[in-house]
């Protein structure tokens, strides 16, 4: 925080709880108990515009569980970098890797002070992983950080997972990305899941209604279509199914359809990139 | 300026509410929003508008008013707004909601079948809402019962009565969800309301299958089954209804109710309801797989 008491623009930031901050709505709306009244006022909000956003945010969730499976279970990964994690509560990535990979690195970074805190207690007796206070849109910063040098191996595959996150990042910023694919070595995987604008216009009204409540007094936020968000993965080789609504990424259950009429699920895209 | 007063007719003409009940708790809202936007407390405004008169009956006034269980003079209205700095389109917003019966609103249509005034309303602001959120625990709610269900689920009382009860319901049917421009609709219903079979007939939870499925296919209709899996479920009946605010650009307006027939739940514990609904949600299970499963259900019997 600056003397008057204002939070810069970039970089990371103390928890302000007069301010809702996008980590600790999430935690409210997945049942968490790591939030003020204002981020429970403001998730209310936007579940009142949007009554299935607790929905969409279990999908989230449920997917970040799957792909984190497959990248230690099936490809091998044994280092994770999860941007924007949040707070890093029940089956985070720790968890679903560590499951099956005990030695799996892995390193949370989130620009608010409150989530690295709490992270950091939580991980306290995890040699493996741990949480760092730093802003995404800064990679210098995050990729100098010794921290995470300390975890990380850059000469071996990184999965860098990014749930959620990019819709807070602007066009002009959106670039730095690159920084990122460019620090890891081939056979690395980029992961992301991302807010869209629903098909329906019944849906994108009421999505338009709670984006606007959330970007004046959360967080701004950018949606994007499906090749906007494919040219974020650059010259990554996409995998199956490509970017898709997040629940239709390799669902586990046998019998899952999509759904065009469930509107959580119009709400959101994700896909799974592996850097060449 | 809190709201762009070069388009505010036309913006607060369209967020008026239909019935007497809504336009009352719109009426409340806005003086509510008003005073407090003028840095006043209720007894400060209570001096200001009436220098002679006991501040503290001033005081009780205002508070009843912006409780919604009060009305007010035009002219002491009028007053109290201009204290407020009020402008002239917002003061002639308030005279519209301002109810038009000093006492109680005269109780005609479907809620003249029920007889407490919570109940009343309910009603009215179920026809009001622009989006209606309901839990049901053990029971399919009014709103998505069919005709034979809701008349089951009403064993026990005299027949005329029940008649009378069925009709209202279906009354309200046609104005909530029949009407052009109808509210969002978003239900999770427990397991048990399936296995709870209504007295009558046995083709009655048939045909109320059937009926929720036809609900569930409207574009503004969303059903999800809640299983006995999920935790923590759905508890409790629960309805939550949404209100625009007569002026459009700030919050809309949100009641809750238990069941039809109790109190309203208090603004306090709203809270406590909204987290009933997220956590319903995220464990209920997916639209399309809550329509598998009624017609699994249905299958299987």
């Amino acid at each position: 925080m600056t003397l008057s008491g204002e939070q810069p623009a970039y970089g990371p930031r103390e928890s302000d709880p007069s301010k809702p901050s996008p980590a600790r709505v999430y935690d409210y709306i997945l049942g968490g108990s790591h939030y003020y009244p204002v981020d429970e006022a403001a998730g209310n909000r936007m579940v009142r515009a949007l009554p299935l956003v607790p929905a969409l945010m279990r999908y989230n969730r449920e997917f970040l569980q799957r792909v984190v499976h497959l990248l230690t279970g099936e490809y091998g990964i044994r280092q994770f970098i999860d941007f924007g994690s949040g707070l890093p509560t029940e089956d985070n990535v720790h968890e679903v890797a560590q499951a099956i990979a005990p030695e799996t690195r892995v390193v949370y970074i989130d620009y608010e002070r409150g989530a690295v805190d709490l992270g950091r207690e939580i991980l306290a007796d995890n040699p493996h992983a741990t949480s760092i206070h730093a802003d995404i849109r800064q990679p210098e910063h995050v990729l100098a950080d010794p921290d995470l040098r300390g975890l990380i191996d850059f000469d071996k595959p990184v999965g860098l997972l990014m749930f959620a996150v990019l819709h807070f990042i602007s066009d002009e910023e959106l670039p730095m990305i690159e920084r990122y694919r460019r620090a890891v070595c081939p056979g690395s995987y980029l992961v992301i899941s991302h807010g869209t604008t629903a098909q329906t216009a019944r849906v994108a009204a009421q999505q338009n209604l709670a984006k606007k409540d959330y970007d004046q007094r959360t967080e701004r936020t950018w949606m994007r279509n499906k090749d906007q968000i494919a040219a974020i993965f650059g010259d990554a080789e996409i995998l199956h199914p490509g970017i898709v609504h997040i629940p239709d990424w390799r669902p586990t259950d046998s019998g899952y359809t999509p759904d065009p009429d469930d509107e959580a699920r119009q709400l959101g895209l994700a896909g799974v990139g592996r850097l060449v | 300026m809190p709201w762009p007063l070069g388009t505010a007719m036309t913006a607060f003409d369209a967020a008026v509410a239909r019935t007497p009940t809504g336009r009352r708790l719109q009426l409340a809202a806005l003086c509510h929003h008003l005073r407090a936007r003028a840095g006043l407390t209720q007894l400060d405004a209570a001096r200001t508008v009436r220098p002679g008169m006991s501040s503290g009956v001033g005081q009780n006034k205002i508070a009843r008013l912006e409780r919604g269980d009060g009305g007010m003079r035009e002219a002491d209205l009028i007053a109290l707004l201009r204290a407020y700095g009020a402008e002239d389109t917002v003061i002639e917003l308030a005279c519209t909601l301002r109810p038009r019966y000093a006492k109680r609103d005269r109780w005609g249509g479907p809620r003249a079948a029920y007889d407490t005034d919570s109940s009343r309303r309910y009603v009215d602001l179920e026809e009001d809402a622009a989006s209606i959120r309901l839990l049901g625990s053990e029971m399919i709610p009014d709103l998505l019962a069919c005709e034979s269900y809701a008349y089951a689920a009403l064993a026990g009382q005299p027949a005329r009565l029940r008649r009378a009860k069925t009709d209202a319901i279906l009354s309200r049917h046609d104005r909530v969800l029949c009407r052009q421009d109808p509210p969002e609709i978003y239900a999770v219903l427990s397991e048990s309301c399936f296995y709870r079979r209504p007295p009558g007939p046995p083709t009655v939870l048939e045909e109320q299958l059937d009926h929720l499925t036809a609900l569930a296919g409207q574009p503004n209709i969303t059903v999800q089954v809640s299983t006995f899996g999920a935790t923590p479920g759905v508890q409790d009946a629960l309805t939550l209804l949404r209100l625009p605010h007569p002026v459009q650009s700030l919050d809309d307006l949100t009641f809750a109710w238990g069941r039809i027939g109790d109190d309203p739940i208090p603004i306090s514990r709203i809270e406590a309801c909204e987290r009933l609904w997220s956590s319903a949600v995220r464990t209920a299970l997916r639209p399309a797989d809550s329509l598998r499963f009624l017609h699994e259900f249905k299958e299987q019997r």
